[in-house]
């Protein structure tokens, strides 16, 4: 995984920025989001944090084109989202792996969907595969033999296979150990610094969202509204010191926790 | 491309204790066939072994293939139209709340009163096998493949949606697989339930397969030749089950 960077043959596509503005979304008489209005730069890392059900993940498959909003605009680039597109990749928080494909075909599949030939897409996929550290001897393994580390790895690779320009996570650790997670969190941030997507990540740890992003969006509970959006100046590289030792690191953590315990 | 390390078990042979218990079953049998006329019961209701084994020789294997080529065709058709009206019914609500009903009211009748209708329809006698076989197989195909469908997880459809596949790419390399194991369960059902149904449509219509040669073996009360087509009955269903089996065990090796 050190060499993320340097396996990195296909050169990344150039990070586009979302605009979210005046987002509404109710599911039936449940008000999910309200008047949501965020800009995300290009190549931005940017975490959404709130309670829980207050629409993160609503707003995250929003902006992926999987859930349609019910007024107001998103637009990731200059497409205006009315489904999903090919600058953005999902990870999900649960893998969501074919547990009938082997790791290869599983990181394939992206490409096989966009007809890409077999040769090509098996190359890419192995890259892919090699750059979330999975390379050698899982390519042919089934998701069932893997741990949640390496399967939530195999969800990375997949997202990445197909060079995305935005990449946007669902609580991607939240079913990995604690030491995998930090572990998982470092290899995350060497590969933003290779390619410099676009991130949003939805996370319920203000840890993680700290030590991950630039800036986080705070949303308040159901209606899901921006209640505060808090920079995080720490400086990068962060993965390559022990920034979670760090006075700032914890005097940001503790900020936005003053933040969330107002919203609870 | 799997690693040699990653199969899976093979599948489950007939272990010892069934045999023993067949064996225990054939003795038993033999043992009553024996005392049956110091039992009071007629010689020819309790044939030996040795009588049923007689008249297995006798069986015409072309009664057996004309059976097992109505129940693979008929099955054939009923899986295909099993699949097209549950996709049919996973895209369109509308016709998933129309059409439920009259599957369920289809799958609550009676397989006799198919069979008569069948006699009072249609002149045709195989048409009339078909149509029993495939108005009580292709509901139960329906429901089992619509159900799985219902039940694919919604991370696993938002993330094939998210590659934005075709309509057709959707279900070829998602639902086909994700299905699969639902597939090959409702064949075994199906394998089960018609060989059971086709022998009664055989016996009230047709003048050949084993459903027939049953019919003939009753009118001529012999109780070895109804024991020998069913014995080829049972081996029928076993051996269709077995190949399903391999199947199963061929495509779903990811689940061992």
């Amino acid at each position: 995984m050190a060499a993320l960077a340097a396996s990195a043959a296909a050169a990344p596509p150039a990070p586009v920025g979302i605009g979210i503005e005046g987002v509404h979304k109710s599911f039936g008489a449940v008000h999910a989001l309200v008047d949501i209005n965020i800009g995300v730069r290009a190549g931005e890392f940017l975490a959404l944090i709130g309670p829980s059900g207050c629409g993160k993940t609503t707003l995250l498959k929003s902006i992926a084109g999987l859930i349609p909003i019910d007024s107001g605009r998103i637009t990731v680039g200059e497409r205006v989202v009315t489904g999903p597109g090919p600058e953005c990749s999902v990870v999900f928080q649960d893998f969501a792996l074919m547990p009938w494909a082997t790791v290869q075909h599983n990181v394939e599949f992206g490409l096989l969907l966009r007809g890409v030939p077999a040769k090509e897409r098996a190359e890419t996929a192995r890259r892919a595969i090699a750059k979330v550290g999975l390379g050698g001897s899982f390519e042919y393994a089934y998701p069932s033999q893997l741990s949640g580390g390496m399967q939530q790895r195999v969800g990375l690779a997949r997202a990445l296979a197909v060079n995305p320009q935005v990449l946007l996570m669902d609580e991607p650790f939240a079913s990995i150990d604690e030491q995998t997670r930090r572990v998982f969190q470092d290899d995350l941030l060497r590969l933003w610094s290779a390619e410099r997507k676009t991130v949003v990540l939805v996370t319920h740890s203000m840890e993680e969202a700290i030590y991950l992003s630039d800036r986080v969006v705070v949303l308040s509970p159901r209606p899901g509204r921006v209640h505060q959006v808090l920079d995080v100046p720490l400086p990068r590289p962060r993965e390559s010191g022990d920034v979670r030792a760090t006075a700032d690191f914890a005097r940001m953590v503790d900020g936005l926790w003053q933040v969330l315990r107002k919203l609870q | 491309m799997i690693s040699p390390d990653l199969g899976g078990t093979p599948p489950a042979r007939l272990p010892r204790e069934a045999f023993v218990a067949l064996a225990v079953l054939a003795a038993l049998w033999e043992t009553l066939a024996r005392l049956s006329p110091a039992l009071g019961i007629p010689a020819f209701a309790v044939p030996s072994l040795v009588r049923i084994g007689e008249a297995l020789t006798k069986i015409t294997p072309l009664d057996v293939a004309v059976t097992l080529a109505r129940v693979l065709g008929a099955l054939a058709a009923s899986f295909a139209l099993g699949v097209a009206g549950a996709v049919v019914m996973y895209l369109s609500q509308t016709a998933d709340r129309y059409a439920k009903p009259i599957v369920r009211l289809l799958m609550a009748v009676p397989v006799v009163s198919w069979i008569l209708f069948a006699i009072l329809w249609f002149r045709w006698v195989e048409f009339r096998i078909g149509f029993v076989l495939v108005v009580v197989c292709a509901p139960v195909f329906l429901i089992d493949i619509l159900d799985a469908m219902k039940g694919v997880s919604r991370e696993l459809r938002e993330m094939v949606r998210s590659f934005r596949p075709t309509r057709v790419q959707f279900f070829v390399k998602l639902m086909l697989p994700a299905t699969l194991p639902a597939i090959l369960t409702s064949w075994k059902i199906n394998l089960s339930l018609a060989i059971r149904v086709v022998t009664i449509a055989e016996l009230v219509g047709a003048v050949t397969g084993i459903g027939h040669q049953l019919a003939v073996a009753q009118e001529l009360f012999s109780v070895a030749n109804v024991f020998a087509w069913t014995l080829v009955l049972v081996v029928l269903l076993f051996a269709l089950e077995a190949a399903v089996n391999w199947l199963e065990h061929r495509l779903l090796r990811w689940r061992t």
